[in-house]
């Protein structure tokens, strides 16, 4: 489904700056997996993100996906495919824009947009069904602009606006990351949800351990630009928040020693 | 007055190409006051040459909208950001204005123009005019509400509004520019080629300055009608369009200024206009005031979602 292999990102290469955000990244993804990545504060994981979706071209490797090499296609492009939700809730949503017309961009999402009514008399219908089984009561405001929803809101939007047009691949990057537990937990839940009924093969970065295990057959650990640990579905199921950081000292170790010796 | 009411209407289509690349993409673009002369010119010197009104003043919009593609392009493929591109063309519009026009100063002195019928009916400057020239605003403004509404429109929009949603929700921001670029300038190449015709010539300078007249409708009639409905917001800029138009004509007629100190009070304008519609005290004045404004109820601070919703 997704391979990457090879895979390097330098940010100000060549710089006293220089920041390699992934050394040589090796990803398989099967279709239908679902892998939560953890890793510490720049370890590369939004980056790892950010150059399967395009918006950042790679410096050496390639991305296949379905047996295409996707590699020098623009995000825009890339986006028939890819969906995702980021980590601010500012992020994923147009604010100026009311619910129905962020639906209506996010259904045109890899199909040409013409001069058709954006939010048609039946589209408004199919938006108000699909907003109703969010549970948050945006049914009824779906002219009010974006920008008016709360955190937990527009990230339950956005997450709607990512799958329901059933992109092959979803992208989400500490997405619940900003939350309150209660609205964290409720987004959570719909992306259990959204993964399992249309079988997305997703990528979700978190710091929160406990999702890192609950969430999908399989989990990556990132430190230093490089996947240092993964774990499969069995061995996910047995693991423990404290196999963990038991596995994230050893990945420092290891990586701090590497450096030592290069 | 009504001459005031007349020029209004026309720099109306200007204040609506303002509208576009200001509000909608969010993006600031000087090119305005190049296009402007070069739909003048090119409408002129079109005329001279015997072409048909119609035809000259829909060249004017071309032309407009070919300057808008050259902005267009220098920003998104050779990557200048978008307030110098839009410098660079409307300094090269100059030479290329000049070109068009052959000289500095193209009369239309005796020949058939737009308003050659109204003229000779002396129905310029009367309501029969400012009635014409309003329809053709209206028009243009309920364009532009119909372009926004559409799938591409709904694109543009989220281009000015949040264009990294937009390039991962499959848009492509280059196209969505260029395509809003030319039409805002194919809009300002009207007003010019109109606005040649209506005052009978054109001129290499007719153009300058003309971005802050543009900005200022805007701004003053976004203030009054607010930017919540697309319906309203555009019909602001008219609003504000003539309310310029008008403010100008009285400060003239009192002798409070001269001609010469028209752009000192564009800018002036833009700097009141900007400062005072951003204080929230105004803000809510004007709230209070329309019946459009404050229906949108807040988020209230306590939500309890409804459990996690079944199918
Ligand atoms: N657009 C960018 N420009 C420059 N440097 C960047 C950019 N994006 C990431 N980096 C750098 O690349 C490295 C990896 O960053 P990345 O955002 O991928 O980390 P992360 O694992 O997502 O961290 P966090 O948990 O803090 O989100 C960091 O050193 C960061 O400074
Ligand atoms: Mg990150």
């Amino acid at each position: 489904m997704l391979i990457l292999q090879g895979a390097v990102k330098t940010f100000f290469h060549g710089t006293a700056n220089e920041r390699r955000a992934l050394r040589n990244v090796d990803l398989h993804l099967a279709e239908g997996d679902f892998a939560t990545v953890i890793g510490s504060n720049g370890a590369g994981k939004s980056t790892l993100l950010n150059v399967i979706a395009g918006t950042h071209p790679l410096d050496a490797g390639t991305l296949t996906i379905d047996g295409r090499i996707v590699g020098t296609m623009p995000e825009h492009q890339r986006a028939r495919t890819i969906a995702r939700v980021f980590q601010d809730p500012q992020a994923g949503t147009a604010p100026h824009l009311s619910i129905e017309q962020n639906l209506a961009v996010a259904e045109t999402r890899g199909k040409g947009r013409g001069l058709r009514r954006g939010v048609s008399k039946k589209r408004r219908q199919h938006y108000r069904d699909l907003l109703a089984t969010l549970g948050l009561g945006l049914e009824d405001r779906m002219r009010h602009r974006v920008g008016l929803l709360s955190g937990g809101q527009r990230q339950a939007l956005s997450l709607l606006m990512a799958s329901f047009t059933h992109p092959a691949i979803l992208l989400l990057d500490e997405h619940t990351a900003a939350l309150d537990p209660q609205r964290a937990e409720l987004v959570l839940t719909l992306t259990e949800r959204v993964v399992s009924e249309s079988g997305l093969t997703a990528l979700m970065v978190t710091h929160n351990m406990e999702q890192a295990l609950r969430m999908g057959n399989r989990l990556l650990m990132m430190h230093e630009g490089e996947i240092v640990h993964q774990l499969d579905a069995e061995q996910k199921r047995m693991a423990t928040v404290s196999d963990l950081l038991t596995l994230f000292g050893s990945a420092k170790g290891t990586v701090a020693d590497r450096t030592l010796l290069s | 007055m009504l001459v005031a009411l007349d020029q209004g209407m026309i720099f109306a289509l200007l204040a609506l190409g303002v509208f576009l690349t200001y509000r909608i993409l969010n993006m600031p673009d000087l090119t305005v006051d190049g296009s402007f002369t070069t739909g003048g010119g090119m409408a002129a010197i079109l005329l001279t040459h015997g072409v048909h009104p119609v035809a000259a003043t829909l060249a004017a919009a071309g032309a407009g909208a070919l300057a808008g593609f050259v902005t267009a392009t220098l920003h998104t493929r050779l990557r200048i950001e978008p307030l110098l591109a839009s410098i660079l063309t409307m300094i090269a519009l100059w030479s290329i204005n000049l070109r068009i026009m052959g000289k500095a100063n193209l009369s239309m002195a005796g020949l058939d123009t737009l308003f050659s019928g109204l003229k000779e009916h002396k129905l310029l400057k009367t309501w029969v005019s400012v009635l014409i020239l309003a329809t053709l605003a209206i028009l243009a403004k309920l364009l532009i509400d119909w372009f926004l509404a559409t799938d591409f429109g709904l694109a543009v929009q989220s281009t000015g509004d949040n264009p990294a949603m937009a390039a991962s929700l499959g848009i492509n921001t280059n196209t969505t520019k260029t395509v809003t670029l030319m039409i805002s300038n194919a809009l300002v190449g009207l007003a010019g080629g109109i606005q040649a015709q209506y005052q009978g010539f054109a001129d290499i300078s007719m153009g300058v300055g003309l971005i802050l007249v543009g900005l200022a409708s805007v701004i003053v009639g976004n203030a009054i009608l607010g930017t919540r409905y697309m319906f309203l917001a555009s019909l602001g800029v008219i609003v504000g369009s003539v309310v310029y138009r008008l403010v100008i004509y009285f400060a003239l007629r009192w002798k409070v200024l001269d001609t010469g100190d028209m752009k000192l009070i564009s800018a002036v304008l833009v700097v009141i206009a900007l400062v005072v519609s951003q204080s929230p005290r105004v803000r809510t004045f004007f709230q209070r005031l329309s019946p459009y404004r404050a229906k949108e109820a807040p988020e209230p601070l306590l939500h309890i979602p409804k459990g996690g919703g079944e199918h």
